[in-house]
């Protein structure tokens, strides 16, 4: 089956579900991550910062100690808003739909129309967050809390994530309160030009 | 294999130029933990992989000064589906940017010595 292509031309944002399957999964807690597409199509997400510099030596188990650890979950560490750039060097298969059928991530898309007002404030939020990305937090400063707050930002809803703050359940809210604008897709997911515009493009699993 | 004297990260490459290349024999390849209550597999942070692999590897032999010299022993990590099967013993090339690993190719498994440092200056990090 051929891969879709949802095209953004300001008329629309999208949150991505890393890690779900489909509109009825419901991922782990820690198997999950929020991403979002802007309204011109340009992928963007928050992320924690490794324990030292980059993705180096220090970010695996063995790494960043228990203050790193207890840091990510309770304290906070260094936040960080990700754009294409960022996305091909630390997470090129939440970019690349190919890469991501290698990698074997499934994410679903949630597209959201939107008018001209709520495009702006949407885009306006993650620029604000990219100057000044604060601190990530596992628990209330993560990935689906800074969406939520692009979606509260952008007016699009009006309170906070129901629940603990993870990505399905921001999900399941905007499909709850804004079911007559969302659309769903699942299967590889990466951003691809299609003219003049950027599409998210969704290759199905088979 | 002899302790570990330089450890290294992964990233993928994406436009950057790649510094050095090296060939490397690898020694064990583990499969990484997660820490504590598996934090770490969140891929909320910026570290984590997916199905993270320890590595320790032997270099054999480099493509220029840089990082790495010949006979040094090295940690890495990196994520199981861009190791293309590879097990302990085989020799793979690794390119390096600072101190991270950001492409990994497998050696053909029927080259010998020279064949292999023929391969290195030809093998293309992508």
């Amino acid at each position: 089956m051929a891969s879709k292509f949802i095209v953004f031309s300001g008329d629309k944002v999208a949150l991505i579900v890393r890690g779900k399957r489909s509109d009825g999964h419901s991922p782990g807690k820690l198997a999950q991550h929020a991403d979002c597409a802007l309204s011109n199509g340009s992928p963007v997400g928050y992320f924690g910062g490794a324990s030292s510099g980059s993705s180096g030596s220090d970010s695996g188990e063995s790494s960043g100690g228990l203050g790193y650890k207890f840091g990510a979950v309770l304290i906070g560490i260094r936040g960080e808003v990700y754009e294409m750039g960022d996305f091909l060097t630390h997470r090129p298969f939440y970019v690349n739909s190919k890469r991501a059928q290698s990698a074997g991530v499934i994410s679903t898309v949630l597209t959201v129309q939107v008018a001209n007002g709520e495009a702006t404030k949407f885009d306006e939020y993650w620029a604000a967050l990219k100057a000044d990305p604060g601190k990530f937090r596992l628990l209330g400063k993560n990935c689906s809390t800074r969406a939520s707050g692009a979606f509260r930002h952008a007016e699009i809803l009006s309170g906070g994530i129901p629940g603990m703050d993870t990505p399905n359940n921001l999900y399941k809210q905007l499909k709850a309160e804004r079911a007559d604008r969302c659309s769903t897709d699942s299967g590889y997911v990466g951003f691809a030009d299609v003219g003049n515009s950027r599409a998210i493009q969704i290759m199905p699993v088979e | 294999m002899a302790s570990i004297e330089k450890k290294f990260g992964w990233e993928w490459r994406a436009d950057r130029v790649v510094q050095q290349i090296a060939l490397v024999r690898l020694g064990s390849v583990e499969k990484e933990g997660g820490g504590l209550f598996g934090i770490l597999k969140s891929p909320s942070l910026e570290g984590s992989l997916p199905d993270p692999m320890k590595i320790e590897a032997k270099v054999l032999s480099v493509d220029r000064e840089g990082q790495l010299t010949a006979g040094e022993t090295l940690g890495f990590r990196m994520p199981k589906y861009e190791m293309q099967e590879a097990a302990a013993g085989d020799a793979a090339a690794i390119g390096l940017i600072d101190d991270v690993v950001v492409c990994f190719i497998r050696a053909p498994s029927e080259m010998n010595a020279a064949d292999l440092e023929a391969w290195l200056y030809a093998v293309e990090c992508d």
